[in-house]
């Protein structure tokens, strides 16, 4: 099992934010979260990559429990976890090379990090992982020289780089154009399928989710309202589950300033 | 397509930046007498152990306190004093030199040609008045009008009123155009159009920059007593010469409350001056607090035998400047640039170290601990931690690197910690939860978005530090100061007035280059 949530609920602040959640991925499944904004579909994923620590309930990643491992056990198991997210999480200074390089930072002696920054000289794994976002001649280029778009394919290349057992991404095509939206996706299942990866990702688009993931899981109040295999997922359903939501088009992005803060709270 | 490995193609550039500096940073080693391998050795540590041990515990004896009250009261009164001098001297300087003020940008006529040239004139006095540091005008003032705080006074007034005559001018410059030519065409004279068209607007600013001058003064005139001007540092002169470290401690510590005390009020008084009531207020109470500094400080003038004569005499001794001593200038001019770059460097290393408790990264002590040890880093002025540094390491440049480093680190890691507390976060975090450690985190996540503008600050930071080395010799920490120290203790004005020259040289030179830099980077 890759990935297994029993009953795990979480807390921010007082509010609830995911309640009874349970949920299991075998190794190299891959599955999208779908539902209304604020259904607490980031909150589970940055569950999923430790980022919080569960109010309730229990937690197993890649065999352990992230929160009863030491520092050093759990720096290992995220090093295993990739999180791909809705805004790349890059410094605007960096050049390409040391953002995508620093997806291996778990991996790497201290050291050897280090000398990198000054002296890069392990570019030709960083530029294949590069040419799979089709960004090979942005090698040498500053972050903040990039278009959005390019960033966050940036931000996938160094996921790829970082080769995750357990792979999850936060609505990673929402700042893209459908046809790059469409590509991005298709590599992300292809990467995990060949790596045997497991892969979760949150989508705004259901058209996507139904086209390229074989299992669904609707999320909405900060509980799982239905997890189907893709053929079993009738309009209908969808409809429940977006319920009294503004239906919105598929390529729209989501606000950035309220899912940030969706992150912090 | 694996075996293909790109080279870095910024590699050589950075590289060869990268050695240029070091080539420069290397010999200023030497140039310095600055050794690093002492600050390593355990033997220059039990030596420094034992000079901090030396003071405590404080002095507190009841005639001593006496003496500090008196003398940190004339402290304040002489910053305030020099402050309105400053203010007399440099409003009309600025009502006569301001670009906002002159006929043909108000009215279109055509340029008179003298009053450009008489324009130019008072700039170039500007430039001079400004140009020298206030110590230096005070070491020079307490030769013609004797010891005691008038020097201090008339030495802020001057360099300050330089100061306040440039930045009051670029104030009335930056006001909208159109309000006071509009006034112009009417047929209102210059002064009205300054009274009816700018005043109201660019009060407030005139205003906060004054009290932030005001605060600057404060520090200027604590040490002003180094150079046998009055007030506490004419106490801590003393003090230090007579090795009394006990008596040293209580002075620091109420040089410290000094400045942190000024900087209190001038952020107070700058914050209420958005409300209308205070810029009336700010004025009538400015007005009481010098009628009081003066009057404090009366006694001692009348005592002193104040003589213009004297003054003429004492000026007319520099002239002419003496011409045969380029190659000692020089030295004292490449001594001065080595020690401010030395300082600077060991600053920005010490800062980067102390900036990361300080920004709260280990933990709630941690912060409060390193944000007090860089608070009296930094509210210690550099010429004061010259004068212990002459204690610690003796006289000579090295004792100048080590002030400059020690007061630079407090200003940087303030700042440093700022940037860092501003920086986005998630980049970091977000190799924390991919399993970096937190050292390679903070490398790859934070550091490329902080680095460029801990570089600007260091950079700005060393264009203020080769202002200061210049006049660090005075205490003896080497560069051109001690040579003009020297220079004026045997007498030799001639030789003085050259060595003011080239300081002067050297703080255009550095403003202009920085000027030029700035609008390159944009």
């Amino acid at each position: 099992m890759s990935l297994r949530f029993d009953s795990v609920s979480l807390q921010l602040g007082g509010t609830d934010i995911l309640r009874d959640i349970s949920l299991s991925l075998a190794q190299g499944e891959q599955a999208a979260l779908i539902g209304p904004s604020g259904a607490g579909k980031t909150s589970l994923l940055l569950l999923a990559a430790t980022r919080y620590c569960p109010s309730h309930g229990s937690l197993n990643l890649l065999g352990d429990n992230p929160w009863h491992l030491s520092p050093r056990w759990l720096a290992g198991l995220r090093s295993r976890i990739g999180m791909i997210y809705q805004a790349a999480p890059l410094p605007a200074r960096q050049r390409v090379v040391h953002a995508v390089a620093a997806g291996r930072l778990g991996q790497m002696s201290g050291w050897s990090a280090l000398r990198q920054l000054l002296w890069p000289d392990d570019t030709a794994a960083i530029l294949d992982s590069l040419q799979r976002v089709a960004l090979a001649d942005k090698l040498w280029q500053r972050c903040d020289q990039l278009s959005g778009g390019q960033r966050q394919r940036v931000g996938i290349a160094r996921v790829l780089h970082q080769r995750p057992a357990l792979m999850l991404a936060d609505e990673p095509v929402a700042a893209l154009d459908p046809r790059l939206a469409d590509d991005t996706i298709r590599l992300l299942c292809e990467e995990a399928s060949t790596h045997q990866s497991t892969l979760l990702v949150s989508l705004h688009s259901v058209e996507l989710a139904l086209a390229y993931f074989p299992r669904i899981i609707g999320v909405r109040d900060g509980q799982i309202m239905f997890d189907l295999p893709r053929e079993q997922v009738h309009p209908g359903v969808v409809s429940a589950l977006y319920a009294g939501e503004r239906l919105r088009e598929p390529a729209e992005p989501p606000a950035p300033a309220a899912s940030r803060q969706d992150l912090r709270c | 397509m694996l075996s293909s490995h790109p080279r870095d193609p910024a590699r050589w550039p950075r590289l060869l930046t990268l050695l240029l500096c070091l080539a420069l940073l290397a010999p200023s080693f030497s140039l310095t007498q600055f050794n690093p391998a002492t600050l390593a050795n355990p033997d220059s540590w039990r030596t420094m152990a034992g000079f901090v041990a030396g003071f405590f515990p404080m002095a507190l004896q009841a005639d001593f306190l006496r003496d500090v009250a008196r003398e940190t009261l004339t402290t304040l009164a002489s910053a305030t004093a020099g402050i309105a001098l400053a203010m007399l001297l440099g409003a009309p300087l600025a009502f006569a030199t301001s670009h906002a003020l002159q006929r043909h940008v108000l009215g279109g006529e055509r340029p008179a040609r003298l009053a450009g040239w008489l324009a130019s004139l008072l700039r170039g006095l500007m430039v001079i008045l400004r140009g020298i540091p206030e110590i230096v005008w005070a070491l020079l003032l307490v030769r013609a009008v004797g010891l005691g705080s008038l020097p201090a006074v008339l030495a802020i007034g001057l360099a300050y009123g330089g100061m306040l005559a440039k930045v009051y001018a670029e104030i009335l410059e930056s006001q909208t155009p159109g309000l006071a030519s509009a006034l112009y065409l009417q047929g209102a004279s210059r002064w009205q159009c300054l009274l009816y068209g700018l005043w109201p607007q660019a009060l407030p600013e005139l205003l906060s920059y004054s009290v932030y001058r005001w605060e600057c003064a404060i520090r200027a005139s604590a040490v002003m007593g180094f150079v046998g001007a009055g007030g506490v540092g004419q106490l801590l002169d003393t003090s230090l010469k007579m090795l009394n470290g006990g008596e040293v401690s209580t002075l620091l510590l109420v040089f410290l409350l000094l400045v942190s005390l000024s900087e209190g009020i001038s952020l107070l008084s700058r914050r209420a001056l958005a409300s209308v009531a205070a810029t009336r207020m700010l004025p009538a109470l400015g007005l009481l607090a010098v009628a009081a500094s003066v009057l404090w400080l009366w006694p001692g003038w009348r005592d002193s035998g104040f003589d213009t004569s004297a003054i003429v005499r004492f000026a007319r001794d520099f002239f002419p400047p003496a011409s045969d001593m380029l190659t000692e200038i020089g030295h004292g001019i490449v001594e001065t640039l080595a020690m401010s770059g030395l300082g600077s460097v060991l600053a920005f290393m010490a800062g980067a170290v102390l900036a990361m408790p300080a920004a709260g990264r280990f933990g709630t002590a941690a912060k409060w601990l390193s944000r007090l040890l860089l608070n009296v880093l930094r509210g210690v002025p550099d010429l004061l931690w010259a004068s212990i540094a002459v204690l610690a390491v003796g006289l000579g440049p090295a004792a100048g690197v080590l002030a400059l480093a020690l007061h630079t680190t407090g200003v940087l890691g303030r700042l440093f910690a700022e940037t860092l507390e501003n920086a986005d976060p998630e980049p970091e975090l977000a190799l924390q939860q991919a399993g970096a450690g937190r050292l390679l985190a903070f490398a790859y996540g934070q550091l490329p978005t902080v680095f460029s503008q801990w570089l600007a600050y260091t950079l700005y930071r060393w264009e203020n530090n080769i202002r200061s080395a210049t006049v660090l010799g005075i205490v003896g920490a080497g560069g051109l100061g001690q040579q003009l120290y020297l220079a004026l203790s045997l007498f030799q004005q001639h030789r003085a007035a050259s060595l003011i020259i080239a300081m002067l040289l050297l703080s255009w030179a550095v403003e202009q280059l920085s000027r030029y830099c700035r609008q390159r980077m944009g």
